[in-house]
């Protein structure tokens, strides 16, 4: 049986709690047209510190907790870490503050596109050819389908904005 | 570059690579905006017309092979390419893209959930 993964819960908690990120991983690539399945929301948060304050607050409300068991001190945990993976009540929950290839959030953010998500949601995801860069530099070879996938997303989209122009 | 062709590029420079299928206006963009570069500083550098430049990076036109390792190299870069196999996409992968992106995001989404039994 499936792990239980509730992302509306997730991001309505985010954007209740006024957190800055951008969405990223899986299921970034899923709303971008990848057909893969995902457990789990990876998130780029802006790293003021307001905004880990906030999603410190949203973190203890989603009960997260790291895989020892503990709960997450964002300040420290994050400090020289990757990746800090976390499980919610909704899920699991990966925090990347500079995801391989990218300067974090302030690099992303630029070709991010809120998409509609239903429920009032409109979270920020990254742009598709953020998705295959960072995948790109990663060049693990289980990421070939997924890096393949959003190569094939970014030429359709790009023909299509090429009709779009054409039609003009 | 004509537009349809498939080319293997990689922006170099030094231990930096990148490995990706895109355009020739990505390739731009991203290579301007690594080097921390405006498009008048690029337009400075390269001896191109800025109104030029922004018109390649939309894909609105496309430059020759040679202009695009020009500004390319006035970034700090350079353009390596090589020419591998081609591969069509798997016709059965290619359909269950093309009806994904038939959906909206929210639809996706939902699909992906219905998917794994959530």
């Amino acid at each position: 049986m499936a792990e239980p993964f509730d992302p509306y819960l997730v991001l309505q908690t985010l954007e209740r709690h006024r957190v800055t990120y951008v969405v990223i991983g899986g299921l970034g690539r899923v709303i971008h047209g990848s057909t893969e399945l995902t457990d789990g929301i990876d998130i780029v948060p802006s790293t003021r510190e307001e905004n880990l304050r906030r999603l410190g607050l949203a973190l203890e409300e989603l009960n997260a907790r790291r895989p020892d068991g503990k709960q997450p001190a964002l300040e420290r945990d994050l400090v020289g870490r990757g990746v800090l993976e976390l499980r919610t009540d909704a899920g699991e929950l990966k925090i990347v503050p500079e995801p391989a290839g990218t300067r974090g959030y302030d690099d992303l953010r630029r070709r991010a596109v809120r998409e509609p998500l239903g429920q009032g949601l409109r979270p920020s995801v990254a742009s598709a050819d953020d998705h295959a860069r960072m995948l790109a530099v990663l060049a693990r070879e289980q990421d070939r389908p997924a890096l393949q996938t959003m190569q094939r997303v970014i030429e359709l989209e790009h023909g299509l904005r090429r009709g779009l122009y054409m039609e003009r | 570059m004509r537009d349809g062709n498939r080319y293997v590029t990689y922006a170099r420079n030094a231990s930096d690579a990148y490995d990706a299928c895109m355009t020739s206006g990505t390739l731009i963009r991203q290579a301007r905006t690594r080097s921390g570069l405006s498009q008048a500083e690029l337009s400075e550098r390269s001896g191109k017309d800025r109104a030029q430049i922004a018109r390649w990076e939309r894909d609105v036109v496309t430059p020759s092979l040679e202009t695009l390792r020009e500004l390319l190299q006035a970034c700090g870069f350079d353009l390596e390419m090589t020419l591998v196999p081609y591969q069509p996409p798997d016709p059965s992968d290619e359909a269950e893209l093309q009806r994904a992106l038939e959906r909206t995001p929210q639809e996706r989404l939902q699909a992906m959930l219905k998917a794994r039994g959530g």
